[in-house]
């Protein structure tokens, strides 16, 4: 008893000190210290492969000197030199000045100017940003014919806004409501300045003499009345600063709280309040959603800035604080650029750095040392700008690209020795023979040694990122991972043929972190203005204030209301199936205009999930209308009997006509139409149209067009993206339909519909598209897949996250077949929203009255335009409303081809067993591409399948052999209301 | 004491030609008026179980007559449903019962053997260690589909970095990542795997607790009347003296083991597995009940379930239960 008594002691000793030294062993990396020993141009210390340098490279040993401080060579908007044929500008005069207006986004203007002196100058621009949208006008400017460098091909000139209301509203049951968006119009004057690549205004290098100067459209209409050509102004430092401005010693104690919702101007609409609900936060929410914060990740991309007034009682020094949450990307310290009255004061105000915490903080600008800066200040108003800038972290993604660039370089030449041409993971795939042995050395004797000048320049990356934010960060564990892979390769170099895919995970990996590298989120809660010295008393949370906090808060929801209060009379009650941000606007446009129009109250609440519907129904409980569904719920509900058959409204084709009709037939059951659409999805083609032109490519129309371009593609170790599992435009193309007209019986035996397999399989089993693709947008922005068929997520996550390609890119109807009249057929579906009428309901005329009016021209076009103005253009409301979709913001060029694509819709018609044509085609796909059984068996085994589930499914319905539920033909283009 | 009293009062009653019954009733009242503090205290439990327990089980079994699609009322139909679920429902019959029947008869068993087997060998460590190991194998199924999705996709990810390939990869067995998540051909075995993970709930608590109400006395009476060696021990005096934990645990086992089926979703976030390679009961009420809204024909699948639960139940009962004399 004793021995084991005594062992157990042991046991437990040592246990401790494990315990203890492992704890000790995680702390002692918390205090770990990165040295900042790797210099930026160290980094860039590469040879740019042709074409236009980056601004950094270019300027990596400081560039040419800045010309003498007081030149500026002026240039009238209006006297432009040339212009380009199909761009659309007036010129105008205003208040005796000369402007020109340039509408859309084509064409180009070019002026002419005289430098009187070689060196470095700034660009100027006076300029109006017509309304065309929520997002910055975007231009290109050439010197001379030429890109000065590469970042000069999207110079941003962007809008202001403002909250049209502060304080907030409040809806009735207290919470805030984001007002709509304003912009602040008139004419603005901007230095050109990146701040993905510097903090200083952009410094173009310019020889005494005449040059040209041209802007490119890209993206945006705008109104412009100038030009000046500066001087660089030389930005003192802190010293200087200090020591040129009169110290007035006596400081009276004295603070200001500045609420970082509460601000004066911003630079995006997608810059955005936010609700938080902690100890401490100003003002308190008290239960409610509150808009007391500003950011987080809506302040993210460099460039966006946010403007507040501050007003001092007298002249003086004074320090700023910031309270601060920074965490959203791990231990990544975030830069901000402070501007006070349109200036930066110092040096060190640019691209300071906010460390990252956990908890919000309330942190001074200050120095290395922790001593605060001191700002000097006027009695009364100044504005304080800061703007997110991304500068310091260029170097290291340049470097990584071209990392990643050799790499690729490295794996086309190991292909090349080896004739291994295949993509994807598999050695089949690969068309590998992973028996053979290599003997690579003998081909490319310096093959090792690039391998390990890679591993150093992708470790001397990952130890400046370091530096930067003094902790190893989720890029520098990708770049260790990737290091160690090349350690290996490096050390069995005959072994690389068979880990071939492994480059393409390196490059994954990278990538995966490297879209974020940018990031720069900050939330603000308040800054504070001060007298040096002064103690605030502001308070910071901690994990103990929390619990009393959250307590308190967990006591309200006793008391407090979360449900809209339920009307009674002349009220129709209305369940969303969407974000509460879409049911607060919707709730706001119904109390402004629908009720006092029409006299009709309605109850909007959430619906959060589907089933709430049916399971609703069986308690008794159900609303008169439901929005947001998904496209097969109507039809689904209607075989059930439980939804309004809305044809039978007098007004109704009236209201169909507002939407496609190859759309409309997935609401259309047995005759009867269940819902309206609201939103709709679609699939176009994207292409990048830099490496098709370098690779002599044109855009495929046809699929024959797309097999006679796949070799080349392959051949440069690209290939196409088409989503797999999407069998629809195949069938539809060969002019195949899933079902009969009477809707009882499958058609895929026909020989249009085994053509139709046949074609969506061969892309796989005969043209090797790749089987798995997790995300296609990260293929495409490298290039990897430089052609593919997404849908309208894809569209806006390349339009707002892909800024690197800007101008790359296009879109494109989808490829079709060509039919006997020689045109070709595009059909594809498009996935609608559906809003539709219970059965039950007994106002129903009132249901109809607010399906009218929520579907209806105008207010789908406003809804569309201020969600897009609220939350940025992520949340483009991609409404059904023919009409109402012209009039969002979108490109001309894009509008073109949507439209053009909105030609050829055709959605499925859902009749009952529909859920398993999608279940039966994956599997039928699984047979022929992944176990090689042919096409027409394949299909042959799920018509049959299908079949028995739809005979099934038809007697527990009760319809009858002889009935015939009107499946709606759609075989034509849908042409109405296009203008010609 | 009432009762009594009213003895002399028989041929009152007869006059009125009350019934049997209705005497006994009168008197089953009575008793219970008797106890009424009784029923008190069991009147909330009995609450909850009428509410949630029986009354939605006689409503799956009166729904499992009808043909209900969650908006018409639900209409009778006799034995219609279980008439297609034994003879059409190809699905039924070629995947979700094999499937559960292969899953059922290796993580059931096997996760109960499992079970009693590192329950004894943590009764084996020193008192103060035992309280670790025991939540340390309990945890799991603490944090189900938490740490499924977590733990568990990483390992099985179909890439080169999940841990399992590039395990594989790296000791030189395969030559290529799997799909382990999504070939049909792994499915079942990867859920298997999980299952048998996650079964040290309730069933091995008890089972631990069984170790440690055996009488120690014993194991020197066994000693002294010959036992030789551990296996022994356990066989003769172990397990006979644990019994009632041995059969909470089984009927534990078997549950938890038949109502598994989230499983195959949560691991593939498919709700329809390819080739229905995962495909359980529960996958296939599911199925019928939100995608194809037939409730009537869910619950007729669940009632079949709840008879096949039963019944391996009974078999439980059948091996572990005390019998007479014991």
């Amino acid at each position: 008893m004793i021995r084991r008594k005594k062992r157990a002691i042991i046991l437990a000793s040592a246990v401790v000190i494990l315990l203890i030294a492992s704890i000790r062993l995680f702390l002692s990396t918390d205090h770990a210290v990165f040295a900042h020993d790797i210099s930026p141009s160290q980094l860039l210390n590469y040879q740019e492969e042709s074409g236009t340098p980056s601004y950094a490279i270019l300027r990596k040993d400081g560039g040419k000197p800045g010309a003498a401080p007081d030149l500026a060579v002026e240039i009238g908007a209006a006297d432009f030199a040339a212009k380009s044929d199909d761009i659309q500008v007036e010129t105008a005069t205003e208040d005796g000045e000369h402007t020109v207006r340039w509408n859309r986004d084509q064409g180009w203007l070019e002026w002419d100017f005289t430098i009187p002196q070689d060196g470095a100058y700034q660009l100027q621009v006076d300029y109006w940003p017509l309304e065309s949208g929520y997002f910055s006008i975007v231009r290109g400017l050439q010197i001379d014919g030429d890109y000065p460098f590469k970042e000069a091909a999207r110079l941003s000139f962007e809008r202001n806004w403002r909250d049209s209301k502060f304080p907030y509203d409040r809806n009735e049951i207290g919470q805030e409501i984001r007002p709509v968006q304003t912009e602040i119009t008139g004419w603005k004057s901007k230095l050109v300045t990146d701040y993905e690549v510097s903090s200083e205004p952009l410094l173009f290098d310019l020889t005494a003499g005449t040059h040209k100067m041209r802007l490119i459209g890209v993206k945006g209409s705008v109104a412009l009345k100038g030009f000046t050509w500066r001087a660089p102004r030389n930005l003192i430092s802190y010293d200087d600063y200090r020591s040129a401005n009169r110290d007035e010693s006596a400081h009276t104690s004295w603070f200001e709280v500045v609420e970082a919702e509460r601000f004066l101007r911003k630079s995006h609409t997608s810059i955005q309040t936010m609700p938080g609900s902690e100890p401490y936060i100003s003002p308190d929410p008290k239960g409610r959603i509150v808009y007391n914060t500003l950011g987080g990740n809506r302040w993210r991309n460099a460039g966006e800035w946010v403007e507040w007034e501050i007003e001092v009682p007298r002249t003086g020094w004074y320090e700023l604080d910031l309270k601060y949450l920074q965490g959203y990307r791990g231990k990544t310290t975030v830069y901000r650029t402070l501007m006070l009255d349109g200036a930066v004061p110092f040096r060190e105000m640019l691209h300071y750095a906010l460390p990252a915490n956990d908890n919000f903080q309330i942190r001074s600008l200050q120095d290395g040392n922790g001593s605060p800066y001191q700002f000097y200040l006027t009695g009364g108003k100044h504005t304080l700008r800061l703007i997110a800038d991304a500068s310091p972290i260029q170097p290291a993604l340049l470097a990584l690209q071209h990392s990643l660039a050799q790499l690729a370089e490295l794996e086309k030449g190991i292909r090349l020795i080896t004739g291994i041409n295949g993509q994807g993971t598999k050695a089949t795939s690969l068309n590998l023979d992973t028996n053979r042995t290599w003997d690579l050395y003998r081909y490319d004797p310096n093959i090792e040694s690039k391998i390990r000048r890679l591993m150093a320049e992708m470790e001397s990356i990952a130890a400046y990122l370091d530096g930067l934010n003094q902790n190893k960060t989720d890029i520098t564990y990708a770049i260790a991972a990737a290091v160690d892979l090349l350690q290996t390769f490096a050390d069995n170099v005959n072994d690389i043929p068979n880990r071939l895919a492994d480059f393409s995970v390196i490059q994954n990996n990278i990538n995966t972190w490297l879209g974020q590298i940018n990031d720069q989120s900050v939330l603000l809660d308040y800054l504070v203005v001060r007298t040096p010295g002064t103690k605030t008393g502001l308070k910071e949370p901690t994990v103990l204030a929390r619990i009393p906090y959250n307590t308190v808060n967990f006591f309200r929801s006793f008391y407090l209301k979360y449900d809209t209060p339920k009307l009674k009379e002349n009220t129709i009650n209305v369940w969303v199936q969407r974000g509460r941000d879409y049911v607060e606007l919707l709730r706001q446009m119904v109390e402004q205009d629908f009720t006092p129009r029409t006299g009709i109250r309605v109850n909007i609440n959430l619906m959060p999930n589907p089933n709430q519907l049916i399971l609703g129904n069986a308690a008794g409980k159900q609303p008169d209308i439901a929005l947001g569904m998904a496209t097969e719920i109507p039809a689904d509900y209607a075989m059930r009997g439980a939804l309004l058959d809305l044809s039978q409204f007098p007004d109704f084709n009236t209201v169909a006509d507002r939407f496609n009709p190859g759309a409309m037939r997935s609401f259309v059951y047995n005759g009867g139409a269940y819902a309206l659409p609201e939103v709709q999805n679609f699939m176009v083609m994207f292409y990048r149209t830099d490496i098709l032109e370098e690779l002599n490519l044109k855009v495929p129309d046809t699929w024959d067009d797309v097999y006679a371009m796949l070799p080349t593609l392959q051949e440069n170790g690209k290939t196409m993206y088409y989503p797999p599992k999407e069998f629809l435009p195949f069938f539809y193309q060969n002019n195949a339909d899933f079902y009969s007209k009477d809707g009882l019986r499958t058609t895929l035996d026909t020989d249009g519909a085994i053509a139709g397999f046949r074609q969506w399989t061969d892309l796989y089993t005969k043209y090797s598209l790749p089987l798995e693709t997790p995300v296609f947008f990260n293929h495409f922005r490298e290039g990897d897949m430089p052609i593919g068929i997404a849908d309208f997520n894809t569209y806006i996550q390349l339009q707002v996250a892909a800024p690197e390609i800007t101008g790359h890119w296009k879109i494109a109807p989808i490829p079709g077949n060509r039919q006997k009249n020689g045109e070709i057929a595009r059909w594809s579906a498009q996935p609608v929203s559906a809003a539709l009428i219970m059965k039950k309901s007994e106002k129903r005329q009132q249901a109809w009255e607010f399906l009218k009016w929520w579907t209806s021209d105008e207010v789908q076009s406003i809804y569309g335009n201020d969600i897009e103005s609220f939350y940025g253009l992520e949340f483009r409301w991609n409404t059904a409303n023919i009409n109402a979709l012209s009039t969002l913001a979108w490109p001309s060029k894009d509008l073109k081809v949507i439209q053009e694509q909105s030609r050829w819709v055709k959605n499925q018609p859902y009749v009952p067993g529909y859920y398993y044509l999608m279940r039966e085609m994956d599997f039928a796909w699984n047979r022929t591409v992944l176990e090689g059984l042919p096409a027409i068996e394949s299909l042959r085994k799920s018509s049959v399948e299908i079949q028995r589930e739809m005979t099934r499914k038809q007697s527990n319905l009760g319809i009858k052999e002889t009935d015939n539920l009107r499946v709606p033909a759609v075989d034509q283009p849908f042409d109405r209301g296009r203008k010609p | 004491m009432n009762l009594k009293t009213e003895k002399p009062l028989p041929s009152v009653v007869r006059a009125n030609a009350s019934p049997l019954f209705v005497r006994r009733l009168r008197q089953f009242a009575l008793e219970c008026w008797k106890d009424r503090i009784v029923y008190v205290y069991l009147a909330p439990f009995m609450l909850a179980f009428t509410v949630f327990i029986i009354v939605p089980v006689f409503m799956a079994v009166f729904l499992g007559f009808t043909s209900y699609d969650g908006f018409s009322f639900p209409k009778f139909i006799g034995f219609q449903n279980y008439i297609a679920l034994l003879t059409q429902d190809l699905v039924f019959l070629k995947y979700a019962l094999p499937h559960t029947f292969k899953f059922a008869m290796i993580v059931g068993p096997g996760g109960y053997m499992l079970a009693f087997l590192f329950a004894w060998l943590i009764h084996q460590l020193p008192k103060s260690l035992r309280d670790y190991f025991t939540l340390a194998f309990y945890a799991p199924s603490m944090a189900g589909g938490v740490a499924l999705s977590v733990v568990w996709i990483a390992f099985f990810s179909g890439d080169r970095v999940g841990y399992f390939n590039h395990f594989l990869l790296q000791a030189g067995w395969i030559q290529e990542p799997q799909l382990w998540l999504q070939s049909p051909k792994y499915l079942l075995n990867v859920m298997i795997l999980v299952s048998l993970w996650i079964s040290f709930s309730v069933g091995f608590l008890a089972m631990l607790a069984g170790f440690q109400t055996v009488n120690t006395e014993l194991y020197e009476a066994g000693r002294i009347d010959g036992i030789r060696n551990r296996l022994q021990e356990i066989f003769y005096i172990t397990i006979p003296s644990m019994k009632p934990q041995m059969l909470f645990s089984a009927v534990m086992s078997v549950i938890t083991t038949l109502k598994s089926g989230g499983i195959s979703v949560q691991l593939t976030g498919m709700t329809i597995t390819p080739q229905y390679a995962g495909h359980l009961m529960i996958n296939h009420v599911d199925d019928y009940a939100f995608l194809r809204f037939e409730l009537g024909y869910a619950s007729a699948i669940s009632v079949v379930l709840l008879l096949i639960s039963y019944f391996a139940m009974r078999f439980s009962y059948r091996l572990f239960a005390a019998k007479e004399g014991e």
